[in-house]
């Protein structure tokens, strides 16, 4: 007889024993490897998703507000040997005219013929009026192809649309097109550049014609690349190649020659020169002359006024040195018109610009110190900048300016000004007055000149080039792909989050697993007895246990892997269908890797192994003897030890729960829900230690009276006082958790219309397609858009905000967002109305005015910046005080510091940082794309009918505040009712566990059974003393769990502003206590139904 | 001298109810090689903790056990287990054979943990011996399930002598038989004192089983006394 032979004869003989033991290690270990496999098969899906978004597309360049020559591609890939494609990107709406059905959200791809050298098939060439869509534009539209659609895509400009004197124009192009092809994902219809893993609504348009309809000819706002396989090309290449073959007019620079005055001038088609190229200048050794020119409302003498002139600022030498910041020196035709001298003084306004195209105009005075030929060298033409829409202007009447010109100020004299000398400024003043008068977030000079003397222009245009860094201006290449992949790798992890979401079914195995071992053991327990008497040592017997059910477990682990793979397909069929307000996609694919099923096998083995091993030690500690025979006279010195510790917890910890509960009242237990949740999880614990109190006394203490039923029946609990603990405490857990995580299901209940509530108070949420460029609470704005005239909008407020495009990083993204999209907010608006409520504050910070704390000015390029708290821990993966960096139009890095943590918003997905701050970083960004809307609550329906209407053209998505804020809601309560559904999934079979326990009981004690009957108990009353005494377990541990979460969630219940969903957690119980009834009832059942008093009888 | 108990005393406290329960008072008695004896006395007056204590199942509260002249406190848990093995065999009430085995397997159960291998060797050759002895040989296949209570106790009495023990604890061996089984179980443990040398340790409520023994002892109030001595 050897040890193995042992074994296996032992493993056969108590094979249904071990099949139980293998049910237990098989539903971890399928729990736990499919959770796994759902991490990789998100992550999986993820990487599947970058790839077919950006098929070979390794780098890009995403140049924001500006435009670059689209040959730029073309010379970086010669440069490089690489792919290359221009893109000219913009948003826009696509309309199917026959059904009216419409795309707010459209991308608008400008290509050529190169962009589908970057996909893997290539697309026949487009015509003028075709357009390839991508599947979903396709079904969201219903079109097909030969179909025509209607687009209107946003009139993009070099020129920022808020820059002063920006020529007015409509906000969109519209065109008709045709269906050419339907791009599937292979084709690259997922394009896009943001690390989302929802598809963009695509449309694909030769790059010429797009730009030919909105004036952009030979330009382009992306350039992407391909990788060179050869020379594995880092992102520095690329950019370092860019730095080599860009061209001044890839950073809007016009160079001119002025011969007649002998000068190079250097000007920009964006009206100012962009402040990193005026400030490069500065390095330069070559003398030069800087000019500002400004279009002025009246310059006026007494009570004359001549209208609509400009005045030049410049450093020009000709100026005389000695000139005084408050002297002016004016043209001959000014001084006749306004009837001027010397040492006169003139007043001249000027419109100031500010956000939205708000107007204020200033005055200033000047003293005149000289008056000058209205013909000469000094001032001329030259000087006026290059003013779309003035500078082309036939005459005075056809200026467009983008300010309010009035036309009937304009005299004939103007008009022949006008045909006499265009632009020439009537006056001149030092820069440094220019610059404090005129200076403006876009740029300082309108030109820059240079002596030809000095540098020809060749090499001025080499200087230019090698001093400016494209990156100054915000031109530069990132790792598209890379940053990709690495989005996907880095978010959430759905491995952990499945995995402690199915925690209660995996303790649920293993309580299994343990509870059926623990009573194999029990009913061998003789045996191992025996083995000691005959002189096997501990280690031995454990060796024998061990290896006896290491074969089990490891059937366990292996069969539970491959179940897990069928829970992996249960739980993505749910995420693709049921599920999907979490995940947003219906890509998600299953990702099977043999490691990952090693890993769960493994992990499973050992689970079933350490809850064996633990229970055999916890076996072995019993007295030889007390195996072999009835161990009750041999366990009193361990329990009297056990008692101790067990008042001591039980004490403690009703302490510990009460100073919790008191502090958390005393103090603020809105703030203190944390201390307050561990104050039921507390009451748990001492409830725990409790009833193993009342068990061990139970037990102990002689019953003198006549004993009840119920009584009994308490008593045989008692009995099996581990089985009992290990059922109570299961239940009283899963119940604890599944309240607490009901309990926190976000909703309503009419709580939306609370200002410091996720809504701020707000009605509506808009977003539109086109930026909207006027103040809408101003009259002027109002008047643009005819809102004037619509009595229902009297009392609506809107809070325009700036936003610079970026990654959406709210929680309907499972990537991790590195660079979301940023919102300029105006702190002082939202602080007035105390709007929205923050869950945590950085140390320092004024919780009475947190809003204003945007305001605050941190070192240089540091900025305070809030963020939704969910956004910051799970969306960017930081806390309170992390820094996010972005590069600002500048090119230079700036820090945002995350101050606060929203409660749960609707700015989920944005940061948010002081207006002024965002403007000065980002000048660029003209009008507003989103709004937050406010009005009469009884109104809404009327105002969202109006604005709709008013504000179709622009693309308008108005999504009520409370809406908005559900979407978010959606996905957290999805993520809930996955918990919950997995921690009831637990609980129930942890009900199964007291079923099992229950057959086992009555199987062990069919004698005691057969002997209650035998004394005249009659089966109904057998039924009643087994049901009473398993009730006893279920309604302890559920009871126990309802107390501990009723603590645990104090802060809600006593909250105003928050219901608890009380049928949904009652229909949970309901459900726990029905299914631990039904696991009594069949097995009692079972124990009166048995030929009982025949095995007494065989006795 | 194989096993020697000094001043050995015994009690159990029970928790909730202030009560001391004394089992074993100040016992003293050495066990030689060869020696065969009884241990009678009313129920609960401690012969099965006494027998425990001689096969090192249990402690006494107080006093000295020895092994072949080692106090036991000296051992730890491994070197009990191999001195029960090599030294001790048990016979308990009921016949604890292991269902999963057959009869010959469960015989051979205590030559597992065995490290001398010469009894190793032997053990399948001295096993049938002591089945054939005990009339089991033609049943070597069968298990536990299939055999009768005499013959179950039987095969227990040659898997307390499978590995050449010095000495043999019998606790209430014939309890759970019949009459004619108890008299052939006590004739055979009588025979195997003589025909092994070994010393014999009964622990009985059977007077006749009892006088198979050389020496009868009875446990009364803790006490040991010799009642008949050869």
């Amino acid at each position: 007889m050897t040890i193995f032979n042992f074994i296996l004869k032992s493993f056969w003989f108590f094979r249904r024993q071990h099949l139980a033991v293998f049910a237990g290690a098989l539903i971890s270990t399928a729990v736990l490897t499919g959770a796994l496999i759902v991490g990789d098969s998100v992550k999986f899906s993820l990487k599947q998703i970058v790839d077919a978004r950006l098929g070979n597309i390794k780098f890009a360049m995403q140049t924001g507000d500006r435009f670059v020559r689209s040959e730029l591609a073309d010379d970086i890939s010669k440069d490089l040997n690489i792919a290359t494609s221009p893109i000219l990107m913009l948003q826009g709406i696509s309309i199917n005219t026959e059904s009216r059905s419409r795309i707010n959200k459209t991308q608008i791809n400008g290509i050529d013929q190169s962009f589908w050298k970057l996909s893997n098939k290539t697309i026949p060439e487009l015509s003028e009026d075709e357009v390839i869509i991508s599947n979903n534009v396709a079904q969201k539209l219903n079109l097909k192809i030969d179909d025509e659609i209607l687009l209107r895509v946003e009139n993009a400009n070099v020129i920022p649309l808020n820059a002063p004197f920006a020529k007015e124009t409509d906000p969109s192009v519209s065109f008709r097109v045709i269906v050419k092809a339907i791009a599937d994902d292979e084709n690259l219809g997922r394009f896009g550049l943001k690390n989302i893993q929802s598809a963009p609504y695509n449309i694909f348009v030769s790059m010429e014609y797009l730009a030919r309809k909105i004036d952009l000819q030979g330009l382009a706002n992306i350039i992407i690349t391909s990788d060179n396989i050869e020379q594995n090309l880092k992102v520095e290449d690329i950019n370092y190649s860019l730095s080599r073959v860009w061209q001044p007019e890839d950073a809007n620079i016009v160079i001119r020659e002025l011969d007649n005055i002998g000068k190079i001038e250097m000007l920009s088609n964006r009206i100012f020169i962009d402040l990193p190229i005026s400030e490069s200048l500065k390095n330069f050794e070559i003398p030069n002359e800087t000019i500002l020119t400004y279009l002025v409302n009246t310059i006026r003498f007494n009570e004359k006024e001549t209208p609509y002139s400009f005045v030049t600022a410049t450093s020009s030498p000709f100026l005389p040195k000695d000139m005084k910041e408050n002297e002016i020196i004016i043209n001959e035709w000014l001084a006749s018109d306004l009837n001027v001298s010397i040492s006169d003084t003139i007043e001249i306004d000027y419109f100031i610009i500010g956000p939205l195209r708000t107007l204020e105009e200033k005055s200033n005075k000047f003293i005149v110190k000289n008056i000058i030929p209205t013909r000469g060298n000094i001032a001329n033409k030259s000087l006026m900048p290059l003013f779309p829409g003035l500078s082309d202007a036939g005459s005075c009447s056809d200026w467009e300016t983008g300010i309010p010109i009035d036309l009937e100020r304009i005299r004939d004299k103007d008009e022949k000004y006008w045909d006499d000398y265009k632009g020439t400024p009537k006056a001149l003043i030092s820069i440094q007055t220019g610059l404090n008068l005129w200076k403006n977030k876009y740029g300082s000079y309108t030109a820059i000149r240079f002596d030809k003397n000095d540098i020809s222009p060749d090499n001025f245009k080499n200087e230019i080039l090698k001093k400016l860094n494209p990156n100054d201006l915000n031109l530069s290449f990132t790792p598209v792909h890379s940053e990709g992949i690495q989005a996907a790798s880095g978010g959430v992890d759905f491995g952990e989050l499945f995995l402690s979401m199915s925690f209660f079914v995996i303790v649920a195995g293993i309580l299994l697993t343990v509870l059926i071992y623990s009573l194999n053991t029990e009913s061998r327990s003789e045996e191992t007895g025996v083995l000691s008497g005959l002189g096997f040592s501990k280690k031995q017997i454990i060796q024998i246990r061990f290896s006896e059910n290491i074969i089990t477990a490891i059937f366990g682990g292996i069969a539970g892997a491959f179940i897990g793979i069928l829970y992996n397909y249960g739980i993505m069929i749910a995420l693709n269908s049921v599920w999907q307000n979490i995940v947003r996609t219906n890509m998600l694919n299953v990702c099977i890797r043999p490691s990952t099923l090693f890993i769960g096998a493994i992990g499973g083995v050992i689970i079933a192994l350490l809850a064996i091993y633990f229970v055999t030690i916890k076996k072995l500690k019993q007295p030889i003897i007390g195996l072999i025979r009835d161990s009750s006279l041999y366990s009193h010195k361990v329990t009297k030890i056990r008692n101790s510790i067990n008042k001591f917890i039980a004490i403690i910890s009703i302490l510990i729960v009460i100073a919790l509960v008191s502090y958390s009242f005393v103090t603020s237990i809105d703030q203190n829900a944390s201390l307050i949740l561990s104050a039921g999880g507390i009451f748990l614990i001492s409830s725990i230690a409790i009833i193993n109190l009342i068990f061990n006394k139970t037990r102990q203490n002689p019953d003198t009276s006549l004993l009840t039923l119920t009584q009994f029946a308490f008593k045989n609990a008692a009995k099996n006082k581990g089985r009992s603990i290990a059922i109570i405490t299961l239940l009283a857990l899963g119940t604890f958790t599944i309240i607490i995580t009901g309990a926190n299901r976000k909703t309503f209940y009419s709580s939306e219309n609370i200002i410091q509530s996720g809504t701020g108070g707000f009605l509506f949420w808009s977003e539109t397609t086109l930026p909207i460029l006027y103040n809408l609470n101003s009259d002027d704005g109002k008047s643009k858009f005819g809102l004037d005239d619509e009595a229902n909008l009297e009392n609506v407020d809107f809070i325009q905000l700036h936003e610079l495009d970026g990654d959406d990083a709210s929680c309907l993204n499972l990537n991790q967002v590195q660079k979301p999209k940023i919102l300029g907010v105006i702190p002082e608006e939202l602080n007035i109305r105390n709007a929205f409520s923050f869950v945590k504050l950085m140390k320092g910070i004024d919780e009475n005015k947190p809003w204003l704390e945007l305001n605050k000015s941190y070192e240089k390029n540091v900025i305070p910046a809030f963020a939704d708290q969910t956004v910051i821990t799970w969306g960017l993966i930081k806390e309170i005080g992390d820094t996010l960096i972005y590069l600002n139009e500048n090119g230079e890095q700036i820090y945002l510091v995350l101050i606060g943590g929203l409660n749960a918003s609707i700015f989920q997905g944005n940061i948010l940082i002081a207006d002024d701050v965002f403007m000065k970083h980002f000048p660029s960004v003209s009008g507003s794309k989103t709004m937050l809307i406010d009005g009469p609550l009884e109104n809404k329906d009327k105002i969202a009918g109006l604005l709709n209407t008013y504000f179709q053209d622009y693309g308008i998505e108005l999504t009520s505040a409370s809406e908005r804020l559900s979407q978010f809601y959606s996905v957290t309560n999805t993520y809930l009712t996955v918990f919950m559904f997995l921690g009831g999934l637990g609980v129930i079979i942890g009900t199964l566990g007291l079923g099992i326990v229950l057959l086992r009981n009555i199987i062990e004690r069919r004698h005691e059974i057969a002997l209650l009957l035998a004394v005249g108990f009659s089966g109904k009353k057998v039924f009643k003393l087994i049901f009473i005494e398993n009730i006893y377990l279920l309604l302890l541990g559920t009871g126990i769990g309802i107390c501990a979460a009723i603590i645990g969630i104090l802060p809600s219940l006593i909250s105003p502003s928050y219901s608890i969903p009380v049928f949904f957690v009652f229909l949970l119980v309901v459900l726990v206590l029905s299914s631990g009834i039904l696991w009594i009832y069949f097995p009692a059942r079972k124990a009166i139904n048995s030929r009982l008093i025949t095995s007494l009888r065989n006795e | 001298m194989i096993v020697e108990l000094d001043s050995i005393s015994k009690y159990y406290e029970n928790e909730g109810i202030i009560t001391r329960r004394d089992v074993l008072n100040e016992i003293s008695i050495a066990i030689n090689s060869g020696d065969a004896l009884s241990i009678v006395g009313p129920s609960g007056s401690g012969k099965s903790t006494l027998l425990n204590i001689l096969g090192t199942l249990d402690l006494p509260t107080s006093g000295i056990v020895k092994i072949k002249g080692k106090d036991i406190h000296d051992f730890n848990e491994k070197q009990l287990a191999e001195i029960r093995n090599n030294n001790i065999g048990f016979i308990f009430q009921l016949h604890h054979l292991l269902p999963q085995l057959t009869l010959i397997e469960n015989v051979l159960v205590p030559t597992i943990p065995q490290k001398d291998k010469s009894i190793k060797k032997s053990a399948m050759e001295r096993a049938m011996d002591l089945l054939d002895s005990v009339g089991l040989v033609d049943k070597i296949h069968q298990r536990p399930g299939q055999l009768s209570g005499g013959e179950c106790q039987r095969a227990t009495v040659v898997r307390a002598l499978i590995n050449e023990p010095n000495l043999v604890l019998a606790d209430e061996p014939t309890g759970s038989l019949d009459q004619d089984s108890a008299d052939q179980l006590g004739e055979l443990l009588s025979d195997i004192n003589k025909k092994y040398n070994v010393a014999m340790v009964i622990v009985t409520h059977s007077l006749d089983l009892a006088k198979k023994m050389d020496t009868i002892y009875k446990l009364d109030h803790g006490k040991l006394n010799v009642t008949i001595s050869e």
